[in-house]
């Protein structure tokens, strides 16, 4: 049994009004008659968002159970390299940075024999290609150096 | 019966035929790693069926659901860790089978439970499908847009303890769905000026993102995902004795199968309930209920013959209505949609050699599945012991680059971290999946028929509560909504008055 932070507990109904919000502003000044059934989804998701967050912050103190725990740090870390290979791919290329990026991530989670450091991406980076590229015929990402 | 005949040319062609045994094998490791499911494997595999023929892609899928499901069982009985939800109840029973010398004959009993579940629920809804989709092809804009209310409402009272949060997911993937042009006048909303955004929200990134990163997320800096050695497999005469288990136990398999099928019909119940209360039932009904929980064989061919025969139940709300029962199910209505056609009652009418197609490839499974289990059992086996630090970094670049090969576009990429952030915050948090995806795909048809029956009825909902059809759909809709609530209230009841007594 652990405590789940407020935070969290709070983040879901906190994106929700938020994307509410963010709706509303961006429609704001359109034809009425075509936002009708999307301001109806946005009353009932305010009135819920609003209500589960109420709940939630009567109940700050109360126990709740979780299965898995994952420091938050780890989830940013993961987010935030998984983000720079996104804007790095387009320019590098796959080959150089899906390898930079797979090595990467397994060091980081504690791989450290470097026979599996560098093989595993080198062949799971030809298979990917092998399997998209010339199997499939789908198309993978391409920059200055592939 | 022409259909049944052009379904099954369809399938036995080389290209299909590979499809299917690979799409076995891929669903029989992806069930066998604990942590992964056949939606994950489904979501993960939605790019690469853009390449394949629309039959094809939904051979493929209804072979990984049915290896998914079965794949499951293989650590639930070897290390005591149930690799798909599914599985739960297997655990109960093949565990300690295996505990007390005998993991081949549990493994047997689990397989051939599955296949004779899976292909007996599958023969059930070949015969019901024709009926059900009959009916439903007299239903208007009007009952079409019941349909998707229906849909939605049962997933959310059945998924999750909390409706709330059920109806939060719901509305959430409503509107996000609603996020595009509108339907009527192609005014852009909420679309950030973004051309990706203009038809539709993507399917592919939203459905991988959710289902296959979000897991990633939450395995990030371990190991493994279970403790034990599994590979000690192997003994064929003992995995042969297991067979015959089943084998000596028609009338069980028969049933668990046939309440696996019923339960999967209903959308949102569930493999997990499915196997539990067919668990539930043959203990009661059994002569020796005392052996349930120390290694019976029918407790495990009870929870695997329900297992597989979801499988089969599953597809006849998605294939007679467009509403997809299941989290797979909601994948394989995706890739039918990417693939240009849409889902419905009209699928019957102008697909059925399609719909049949998947329907027989999920029976046909069963006997790939027979096949690559009876000779690979020990590599299946192995499976589950890939550590997850290597596993996770290769499956979020396929992820990743699967996302990106839908519309050779890099927002989608973006578009999927999103929605990888969301569904784990949901996750974490207690929110069910299954209504928010449920939502991004019942949207966009919510709101077309919405259009349309108000156009119809010239902007009055009175159409909404005229022929017996959409009464019967709002009856459904309102007993689905309150009965959890209420069931809920009464144990609380109950539990005060046993507590006071």
């Amino acid at each position: 049994m652990k405590l789940q932070s407020l935070t969290l507990r709070l983040s879901v109904p906190v994106l929700c009004l938020l994307f509410c919000g963010t709706y509303l502003l961006a429609t704001n000044g359109m034809n009425k008659a075509i936002l009708r059934y999307p301001y109806a989804l946005i009353g009932g998701l305010v009135v819920l968002s609003l209500w589960t967050l109420i709940d939630e912050l009567r109940r700050k103190n109360t126990k709740t159970e979780e299965e898995t725990e994952v420091p938050p740090r780890n989830i940013v870390i993961l987010v935030a390299a998984t983000g720079l290979y996104l804007v790095l791919i387009p320019i590098v290329g796959y080959f150089v940075t899906t390898l930079a990026f797979t090595a990467g991530l397994m060091f980081w989670q504690g791989v450290r024999k470097p026979l599996p450091l560098t093989l595993i991406p080198i062949g799971f980076c030809g298979v990917q290609y092998l399997i998209f590229q010339v199997l499939l015929y789908l198309p993978i990402p391409r920059g200055f150096l592939m | 019966m022409d259909s049944i005949v052009e379904a099954l040319s369809m399938i036995f062609t080389l290209q299909n035929l590979l499809l299917l045994c690979g799409g076995t094998v891929i669903g029989i490791v992806t069930g066998a790693l604990p942590g992964f499911n056949a939606t994950n494997a489904c979501a993960v595999m939605l790019p690469v069926t853009l390449a394949m023929s629309t039959e094809g892609a939904l051979i493929f899928f209804a072979a990984v659901y049915a290896g998914a499901q079965y794949g499951g069982s293989i650590p639930a009985i070897l290390v005591n860790t149930p690799g798909t939800p599914g599985a739960g109840a297997t655990v109960l029973d093949g565990y300690p089978m295996a505990k007390g010398g005998e993991p081949d004959r549990a493994l047997g009993i689990s397989l051939v439970a599955s296949c004779v579940g899976g292909l007996l629920a599958a023969v059930l809804v070949l015969f019901l499908i024709r009926p059900m989709s009959q009916l439903a092809i007299q239903f208007g804009p009007a009952e079409m847009l019941m349909v998707s209310i229906f849909g939605l409402s049962i997933i959310v009272t059945v998924i999750g303890n909390d409706v709330k949060k059920g109806l939060m997911s719901g509305l959430l993937g409503l509107l996000i769905a609603a996020m595009v042009a509108d339907p009527a006048t192609s005014t852009p909303r909420l679309t950030f000026g973004r051309l990706e955004l203009y038809d539709e929200v993507p399917f592919v990134p939203a459905l991988i993102g959710l289902f296959a990163v979000s897991e990633l997320f939450s395995m990030i800096g371990k190991d493994k995902m279970i403790t034990g050695d599994p590979s000690k497999v192997g003994n064929m005469k003992e995995f042969f004795v297991g067979c015959m288990d089943v084998i000596k136990r028609p009338f069980l398999t028969v049933k668990s199968a046939l309440i696996g099928a019923v339960i999967g019909a209903i959308p949102g119940a569930g493999t997990t309930i499915a196997t539990y209360v067919s668990y539930a039932d043959a203990k009661r009904s059994s002569k020796n209920p005392e052996q349930y929980g120390q290694g019976s064989p029918e407790g495990i061919i009870a929870s695997e013959a329900a297992n597989n025969g979801v499988t089969g139940g599953a597809l006849i709300p998605m294939l007679a209505l467009g509403i997809p029962g299941s989290g797979t199910t909601a994948v394989m209505l995706a890739a039918v949609m990417l693939h240009g056609v849409r889902p419905g009652p009209e699928l019957m009418k102008y697909f059925a050699p399609l719909s049949y197609s998947v329907i027989i490839a999920m029976g046909l499974a069963s006997f790939t599945m027979f096949f690559f289990s009876a000779v690979l059992s020990k590599q299946f086996a192995k499976v589950s012991l890939i550590p997850i630090r290597i596993l996770l970094p290769l499956v979020l670049v396929f992820c990743i680059i699967g996302s990106f090969a839908y519309r050779n576009a890099l927002f989608d990429t973006y578009l999927l971290m999103i929605f990888a952030v969301l569904g784990y915050l949901m996750k974490r948090t207690g929110y069910p999946l299954i209504p928010l995806v449920l939502g991004l795909i019942l949207g966009p048809m919510a709101e077309a028929n919405l259009y349309r029956t108000l156009q119809l009825s010239r902007g009055s909902m009175a159409i909404l509560f005229q022929g017996p059809i959409c009464i019967i759909l709002w009856i459904i809709i309102v007993v689905s909504l309150l009965s959890k609530p209420v069931m809920k209230q009464i144990r609380k009841i109950r539990g005060k008055e046993a507590g006071a007594a």
